[in-house]
């Protein structure tokens, strides 16, 4: 089975169990998904084949786009994708996200292309409140080059919105952005209070240090080690 | 109606995980609620990381609907989060 036909058919799945009325799910060539949705626009999306070996580069979504210039949506699954990627994708008019996101954004979003995970909101909030964050740049699917006033270097962050970090999930974060010199793990979830002794004795041996969001903010301002 | 019952692909994921004794499983969150869970959260406590890794690749357990999110934990960091008590989370895999 294709990874298009597996979205589509989770995709049915996914309109019937969330009672959303009148959508229907068909397929556009090779790699496309469309979502028709009475009343709004249709929702298109593009499924990038997974892939443990090649990333998903600048070239290939570039290669998608023309494929399929009525996507929206770049749905990843299971690839690891170019950093550069992200900042292409809006100029070509799409977002890059996950099956979960497109799902959402069928849901929730007239525009899917303009679709934002509600971390990313929160985390873009935060940080402009720090007055001395000056842009957030998207580095991945949660990832973030937090540039910084004051002749202070730029900072390349991953966010993760869990209660608790595990080490596995924190050995799985850093695989998914091989290619960020990444300063720090910051945990946005606000109840968050600390991590255990594994996950923090994992980030010391990579030198990723991990915070929680209010602990990341309060250092903002300063030169990072 | 039990979980696996309800959710056919729980039961496709304790299915794959027979093949590796170490592996528990635990369900917990918003499926064990009446209401209509957001996604079906699944605790795995593992020894090996390698047996978490390939479960994982047994399956596109993150695109189904609804979607299985799965953590996974070793014994000493549900001991620390003392996630199953305070989740009141149900095992799902071996059987009790």
């Amino acid at each position: 089975m294709t990874i298009q036909n597996w979205v589509i058919g989770q995709l049915v799945k996914s309109v019937r169990f969330n009672g959303w009325p009148g959508i229907t799910v068909e397929p556009i060539g090779e790699h496309g998904v469309k979502a028709l949705r009475p009343g709004r626009p249709d929702a298109v999306g593009y499924c990038v084949e997974p892939d443990n070996v090649n990333q998903f580069t600048v070239r290939v979504l570039e290669e998608a786009v023309s494929e399929l210039p009525q996507t929206g949506m770049i749905i990843v699954t299971r690839r690891v994708v170019d950093p550069e990627v992200y900042q292409r994708a809006p100029e070509l008019g799409v977002c890059v996200d996950t099956f979960g996101g497109f799902t959402r954004a069928v849901g929730t979003f007239d525009d899917v292309s303009r679709y934002l995970h509600t971390e990313e909101t929160y985390f873009r909030k935060r940080m402009s409140f720090t007055r001395v964050v000056t842009s957030v740049i998207r580095r991945g699917h949660r990832a973030w080059e937090l540039k910084r006033a004051n002749r202070l270097r730029s900072l390349t962050v991953v966010t993760h919105e869990r209660y608790e970090l595990t080490d596995d999930e924190f050995a799985m974060l850093l695989n998914q952005y091989p290619m960020l010199p990444l300063d720090a793990l910051v945990i946005t979830n606000s109840a968050a209070q600390g991590f255990g002794d594994r996950v923090v004795k994992s980030s010391q041996q990579v030198g990723v240090p991990l915070f929680t969001l209010d602990d990341f903010v309060s250092q903002i301002r300063a030169p990072w080690a | 109606m039990g979980l696996k019952d309800r959710w056919p692909i729980l039961n496709e994921l304790c299915q794959c995980a027979d093949l590796f004794p170490e592996l528990e499983l635990w369900a917990f969150g918003s499926m064990l609620l009446p209401r209509r869970p957001n996604d079906l959260d699944v605790l795995i406590i593992y020894k090996n990381r390698c047996d978490v890794v390939a479960l994982r690749d047994m399956g596109l357990w993150e695109v189904s609907a609804p979607p299985v999110d799965i953590i996974a934990m070793t014994p000493d960091e549900e001991n620390h989060y003392q996630f199953i008590k305070i989740t009141n989370a149900q095992r799902l895999h071996p059987p009790a």
